[in-house]
């Protein structure tokens, strides 16, 4: 039995005990670092987080405290929504919407693959979340990790916004991994191997420039809540089927979305700090991630054997996969497990349509719980 | 019971509005690709110039070619092109050279057989 006077003041010693926690986070983090290495699942992202993660929580570095750069880039970079919103400025800027406005019927499994989403809902205020953290969780089955920070942002207790970015960054990363077995149960081998040839109708380059600016007008019209997101995408797409500004097309397209990826990246991975993540509704996020991403996958491919059955067996249902919109990799999965059963079919162009579709999707559905559940 | 029921509402709520968006969006698109398509088509399908006039040709029918038969001469071009090649055919607009090992091979039995030599597979060679 220890007696007479502690050399040190329990607060240190409370302090070493609990660095167990801070052990597990760098441990998470280097779990990060090697599948973005090892795996290269999201590499962009996961090597940005996990190091972001494992600044946070060296003990005694005070970088998540305080006037520590990861709170400042907190605080300045993620509460004012300016991260997020650049990023999806390089997004639009990426984005080729010609697949959709080659065939714009694809637009509905883009819709129906945000059933995940308003499922996800359900099931979260089913586990005692609030109506508003439910709201921020259940946009992890956008599929969409700027639209979940977004919102968890605004919506979300800051505790949870760790979790969130965390779950729909990982899970996008695994949709190669979720997404075929449920594509594989919800389909039959004749299904899969319906073969859509790709005959590519002209996309006139006046459409091309009025979309981005019909896309917006209908959010305006129909999810308010969602104009930050989509005016920013479509600002983006904007500069890039304009065609006279190529500078900032390239710009928006390369060095501002790197630098953006980079501090949205570390200061996720910065909010991550052991007391606030290792918590049992942590455990609970990443479940409803799985089913959001489940329900997402499921939803577009039973949308997509109804547009196969109304169009004669001409649709591949796969394809409805797609609408989750983790853009290119769920069209990669679509066409790599359309090939397995039918080795002449090559989905990946039609998937495009439906994938972009997606991205907008979830603006929407993002805009519309913004509007009826924020405060 | 409450949270549940106000979710149950902005989940109906959620699913309609973006169907109603993404499909009001397909309606549109589908309606100004009609409508502008023949204004700003992509160039490989506009023809701004005669390709007569890019060849500096005259034009079929000035030639006194009957415009019948060229229309006959194009649907059987493009009746070749659309039919399946027998197995082992070159494709369509290749150079001789590159035609394929089986049709080679006839043509080489053939004209040695006219000019009266042996004819002897390669790969029946021992």
């Amino acid at each position: 039995m220890l007696t007479g006077e502690i050399p040190f003041d329990s607060q240190f010693f409370s302090e070493v005990a609990g660095l167990w926690k801070n052990g597990v986070m760098i441990l998470i983090a280097l779990g990060f670092i090697f599948l973005a290495v090892h795996k290269g699942f999201e590499p962009l992202l996961l090597i940005p987080i996990g190091v972001g993660i494992m600044l946070a929580n060296v003990p005694f570095g005070g970088l998540a405290e305080g006037t520590g750069l990861l709170t400042l880039l907190k605080d300045y970079g993620l509460k004012t929504e300016i991260f997020p919103l650049l990023m999806f400025l390089g997004l639009g800027a990426l984005t080729d919407f010609t697949p959709l406005i080659q065939r714009p019927s694809m637009a509905l499994l883009g819709a129906a693959a945000q059933i995940g989403i308003f499922g996800t809902l359900l099931g979260a205020i089913a586990l005692g979340f609030t109506l508003q953290n439910a709201g921020a969780i259940s946009i992890i089955g956008g599929a969409d990790g700027p639209t979940a920070i977004f919102v968890s942002i605004r919506l979300a207790d800051e505790a949870l916004l760790g979790p969130i970015a965390i779950s729909a960054y990982s899970y996008m990363a695994m949709v190669p991994i979720i997404q075929p077995p449920i594509m594989r149960a919800l389909t039959s081998r004749a299904e899969r191997s319906i073969e859509m040839p790709y005959e590519p109708r002209p996309a006139p380059k006046l459409v091309k420039l009025l979309f981005p600016l019909t896309v917006l007008l209908l959010a305006i019209l129909f999810a308010p809540g969602s104009i930050p997101l989509i005016g920013m995408f479509m600002f983006g797409n904007l500069l890039r089927e304009s065609g006279v500004v190529e500078r900032l097309s390239s710009t928006a397209q390369n060095e501002l979305i790197n630098i953006v990826t980079i501090l949205l990246g570390v200061t996720v991975g910065g909010t991550m700090v052991a007391d606030a993540f290792l918590d049992v509704d942590t455990l609970k996020v990443f479940a409803l991630g799985l089913v959001a991403f489940s329900l997402a996958t499921a939803g577009g491919v039973i949308f997509g054997k109804i547009m196969c059955l109304a169009s004669g067996r001409k649709i591949n249902p796969l394809l409805g996969a797609a609408g989750v919109s983790a853009v290119p990799m769920s069209a990669r999965v679509v066409h790599r497990v359309a090939l397995e059963a039918n080795p002449n079919n090559y989905l990946v162009m039609h998937a495009m349509g439906p994938n972009v579709a997606g991205v907008l999707g979830s603006a929407i559905a993002a805009g519309v719980i913004l509007n009826m559940v924020g405060s | 019971m409450e949270e549940l029921q106000r979710g149950i509402e902005v989940a109906g709520t959620g699913i309609a509005v973006v169907f109603a968006a993404l499909v009001s969006l397909a309606v549109v698109t589908t309606l100004l690709g009609r409508a502008l398509r023949s204004v700003g088509a992509e160039p490989a399908t506009e023809v701004a110039v005669p390709a007569s006039e890019l060849l500096g040709v005259a034009p079929a029918g000035d030639a006194g070619i009957d415009p019948m038969l060229v229309a006959a001469m194009a649907a059987a071009v493009r009746f070749v092109r659309r039919s399946p090649r027998p197995k082992g055919a070159p494709e369509p607009g290749r150079q001789p050279g590159e035609a394929a090992g089986v049709w080679r091979a006839q043509g080489r039995q053939r004209l040695m057989a006219s000019q009266g030599r042996r004819v002897r597979p390669r790969n029946s060679r021992q």
